[in-house]
């Protein structure tokens, strides 16, 4: 296991610093930059900002002093929202994105899980037909469409909930209902197919042979079957659904990371964006390593040497 | 591994999964505010010298007090650190005389501590992007720019750092700079050919000698070898060079180069509001914004901010204003989305909302809805024409393009009623607030425009090549462009290509000068003709349309030599007139400040500048939670 872990961990440093010399080109090859306005200073001015933020140095330069910095731990500071280093606003937005993202995920694991497993025991059946539409419908939906609906119909047509804003619980329900659905019709959807193929093999046709009941045949031991497809799913999804959610953020006014990702590459914000997209980068790698150590310990058919 | 730890891991994962959702449930419980309203994107800052933006300066305007003020609704300047001043006959010496006014830590806010935070806001270090309002006093922009020659007064800030105070300049040598110039790595002195700036480590490097010490960055590497001595900077002699003095505690001096009219109105502009120098040397910059070392001077005081969420302020009880202050604790959200921002008020969350998304604001407008303000601001929607561009060259063609557009009708498409066109540069509103009449372009005549197109050899378009309207992207602008482009098709017969831009880039083409047409707008710094005609001088940072005339550029140098009045206001005429003649730039629309007020707030200033002072607003209280209670929620509390 330790020599998995260090390879692994190689690989992902080495991932790291390809995306962040390609990031770093890509965000300066973009015309406009973080000072870029409607209302230009005198070029005077200009060249002091310039001068100020080392904006002026060429960018081997640039991207070399970049680089020393993020070594020594330091993401520097965040053009945009000059107040702040690039990690106070990871810190920041941190805590309202993994809020609404476990809640989120949570919700999508327990409904759709329950939604798959349910589908899976009589396939064909009027459930199963159910499900099925509604997963379809779930992974297809744009989220910004199913935002936009359910502030129709649960704000402002039933008074339920408020609309937008953070700091409350019940401001906590409704984005976190509309972040979970898509997660949820996946995973409905992987659980099921994983239970159904279950039910074909060989240790289930024993079980069933045994004289199980069909429902401890499915329950307990066909749904082993799905659980394998759902942490590999959960690996990037959990990256994913931690480092924010763009449009549920932006729709709900949730001060998480999702928006920053947007609003830095549209502000050029160079460090932010790149301490973000070093982060997004991080994690992924991470769920990747923990979603292989969690199949092992789940599996014994897997061996991390291999 | 282990069957029985095997067995175990699902359990493990679910406690892991239920102690994460206890955490996600769990949130600090705030007392709700007397007043929240949608400020718009995150502040980019709470230093006042360092923003530019209006959701900033809606917070700095709360924060910080400025030397006068402007009246809520008529803009007249009134007192405010400066209690009362002098301004001399030739206009260009201004002498304020303060009040007792103290920092929300009860340090004294006095003459010297302005002239170091003007200074700060000054220096090329701090890099304040709204500086050169500044620079109409003698020697500003100068040392804003921070070129030394050789034979100038100059002062030298010496590399040593104070423990108590480790973000102040270091101590100051003052002198006259008997050399500038460069050294190199053969010890080779060459001098430099005129004014030069200080600093840097390579080859170039600018090194100073002032009463026969040589001073250089201390990267430098003759500091290392001690040929030189350590300096972080090297600037022109403030105190000597600079317009700006404190001759006693209570009395500011402010000296200009040339008779500013609108100088005092600047004074009151949030960028021009003191900092607090002796929390900024103590914590440095950034630093001093955090919450726990914040200091005030304006009418509210900061009590927390949360990023992306909300800026909360309190009212300021040491400031001398703080009795005219109602509202005691206000929450500036930080929402971008227009239609959320919609949401939020049309549920009672908030009392008033500023960025509303613009079909929100037509169809409001349309059903007459007594919540949305509509006010003319002083801000005019232009499309920009590159004059550098055949056949955009040609005057005639501009002409046309202009004459060729039933304004009215395109404006009321996009926006509704309510947001009047216009045919002149400067809006309409200047005249009301100045006395300024603005020089309109010629009307709608679409003959005279078809005549004018087959003069520059384009008879009925034909010939005319393929032009490019470029916006950023938006609703708005995509349909205005349509019109724009649908028009100029069935009356000109010339071909016109649409392209929406990302803002960055939009910008960016549009300061290069790599465009045909692009859409633009501008609104007032300050109350003063000059805010909007001084863009469109030679090689201006804002004209970006590639215009020059020698004659235009006279009369602005000559308007800011001329005191107030009508001999001014008749130089301006002038320009305009030359201006809607040449039309490097098609004025479309008068700009309208679109606000949802709710209508529990009985006092909610207004001015073409679209600035509502906080401290000025009230609410009544009964009639509000009669409509919370109204619009409340079924399930659960807002």
């Amino acid at each position: 296991m330790i020599a998995f872990l260090v390879r692994r961990t190689a690989w992902l440093a080495a991932t790291l610093l390809v995306v962040y010399t390609v990031t770093f080109f890509l965000m300066r090859a973009v015309p406009g930059g973080p000072f870029s306005s409607e209302r230009q200073p005198p070029p005077e001015i200009r060249e002091a900002i310039a001068r100020r933020y080392k904006l002026d140095l060429p960018l081997t330069q640039q991207y070399v002093s970049e680089l020393s910095r993020l070594l020594r731990g330091d993401l520097g500071m965040s053009f945009r929202l000059a107040d702040y280093s690039v990690g106070e606003v990871i810190a920041e937005g941190w805590r309202a994105s993994a809020s609404l993202g476990t809640v989120a995920m949570v919700l999508a694991i327990v409904v759709g899980g329950a939604a798959g497993v349910v589908s899976a025991a009589r396939p064909g059946g009027l459930v199963d037909g159910v499900v099925r539409v509604s997963t379809m419908v779930g992974i297809s939906l744009p989220s910004f469409a199913l935002a936009g609906v359910a502030v129709l119909l649960v704000v402002y047509e039933w008074r339920l909930l408020p609309a937008a804003g953070w700091g409350t619980l019940p401001q906590l329900i409704l984005p976190a209902g509309c972040l979970g659905a898509v997660y949820a019709a996946e995973i409905a959807r992987l659980v099921r197919s994983g239970v159904i193929e279950a039910m074909q093999s060989d240790w289930v046709r024993t079980a069933r042979a045994k004289g199980a009941s069909h429902r401890r045949i499915v329950v307990h031991h066909a749904v082993r079957g799905a659980i394998g497809p759902v942490v590999s799913f959960l690996g990037p999804a959990i990256a994913g659904i931690l480092t924010g959610s763009v449009v549920v953020e932006k729709v709900f006014a949730i001060p998480g990371i999702g928006y920053h990702f947007i609003e830095a590459a549209t502000t050029r914000d160079y460090t932010l964006a790149m301490g973000l997209v070093l982060l997004y980068t991080l994690l992924l790698g991470v769920a990747g390593i923990l979603v292989d150590l969690v199949q092992a310990a789940l599996d014994p058919r897997i061996n991390l040497e291999k | 591994m282990p069957a029985r730890f095997r067995e175990l891991v699902p359990f493990l994962l679910a406690a892991a999964l239920l102690l994460a959702v206890g955490r996600a449930f769990w949130f600090p419980a705030e007392p709700p505010a007397d007043f929240v309203f949608v400020n718009g994107t995150e502040p980019k800052s709470l230093d006042p010298q360092l923003i530019t933006g209006q959701p900033e300066g809606r917070i700095a305007w709360a924060l910080f007090d400025r030397l006068v003020r402007w009246h809520p609704e008529t803009l007249e300047v009134m007192p405010a650190l400066a209690e009362r001043w002098e301004v001399s006959d030739d206009q260009r010496r201004y002498v304020f005389h303060l009040r007792d006014a103290v920092w929300s830590d009860g340090v004294p806010l006095d003459a010297p501590g302005i002239v170091a935070a003007w200074q700060r806001f000054l220096d090329p270090a701090t890099a304040a992007e709204y500086s050169y309002q500044l620079w109409p006093v003698r020697g500003a922009r100068a040392y804003g720019v921070g070129l030394v020659a050789a034979g100038e007064m100059i002062e030298v800030e010496l590399d040593e750092r104070d423990p108590q105070r480790p973000f102040a300049r270091g101590p100051l040598v003052r002198g006259v700079a008997s050399w500038v110039g460069s050294v190199g790595s053969d010890g080779t002195r060459q001098a430099s050919d005129g004014p030069a700036l200080y600093g840097g480590s390579d080859e170039d490097a600018v090194l100073v000698e002032v009463d026969g010490v040589l001073y250089a960055s201390p990267d430098h590497p003759l500091v290392a070898t001690g040929d030189a001595t350590p300096a972080r900077s090297a600037l022109p002699d403030f105190a000597t060079s600079v317009g700006i003095a404190a001759s006693d505690s209570h009395t500011l001096v402010v000296e200009l180069a040339e008779p500013t009219p609108y100088f005092l109105h600047v004074c009151g502009f949030y960028p021009l509001a003191p900092v607090p120098m002796h929390v900024i040397e103590k914590h440095g910059s950034p630093g001093w914004t955090k919450i726990e070392n914040i200091v005030c001077s304006g009418p509210y005081r900061l009590q927390f901010r949360r990023l992306r969420d909300r800026v909360r302020m309190v009212r300021n009880e040491t400031s001398y204003r703080a009795d005219e202050v109602s509202l005691e604790v206000v929450d500036a959200l930080a929402i971008d989305s227009g239609a959320t921002a919609l949401a939020m008020f049309e549920t009672a969350a908030v009392d008033w909302a500023t960025n509303l998304p613009p079909f929100a604001a037509k169809l409001l407008i349309e059903q007459d809805d007594p919540a949305l303000r509509l006010r003319s601001e002083l801000s005019i929607g232009f499309y920009r024409l590159n004059t550098t561009r055949p056949p955009l060259n040609d005057r005639r063609v501009r002409q046309a393009l202009s004459r060729a557009l039933d304004r009215a009708a395109i404006v009321k498409a996009v926006y509704g009623p309510g947001q009047p066109p216009s045919l002149s540069f400067v809006p309409e509103g200047m005249e009301q607030a100045t006395g300024y009449t603005p020089i309109q372009t010629a009307r709608e005549d679409v003959e005279e425009a078809a005549r004018l197109l087959a003069e520059a050899g384009f008879p009925g378009g034909q010939g005319f090549p393929k032009i490019t309207i470029t916006f950023n992207a938006d609703e708005g602008h995509q349909m205005m462009a349509e019109l724009i482009q649908a028009q100029w098709k069935s009356r000109l017969g010339i071909d016109v290509e649409l392209a929406s831009m990302e803002w960055g880039a939009f910008l960016d083409a549009q300061s290069r000068l790599d465009y045909w047409v692009a859409r633009a707008g501008w609104t007032a710094d300050y109350v003063d003709p000059n805010t909007f005609l001084d863009m469109f001088v030679t090689d201006g940072a804002n004209n970006q349309t590639g215009f020059s005339s020698p004659a235009y550029d006279e009369l602005i140098a000559e308007a800011s030599r001329t005191p107030a009045g009508e001999v001014r206001d008749g130089v301006f005429a002038e320009a305009e007139t030359i201006l809607m003649d040449e039309l490097p730039v098609l004025p479309l629309f008068m700009r309208v400040s679109k606000n949802l007020v709710a209508p529990w707030v009985t006092r909610f200033p207004e001015n073409p500048l679209d600035i509502h002072p906080i401290e000025a607003m009230q609410v009544d209280p009964v009639l509000r939670d009669q409509a919370r209670q109204a619009r409340r929620l079924r399930g659960v509390a807002p």
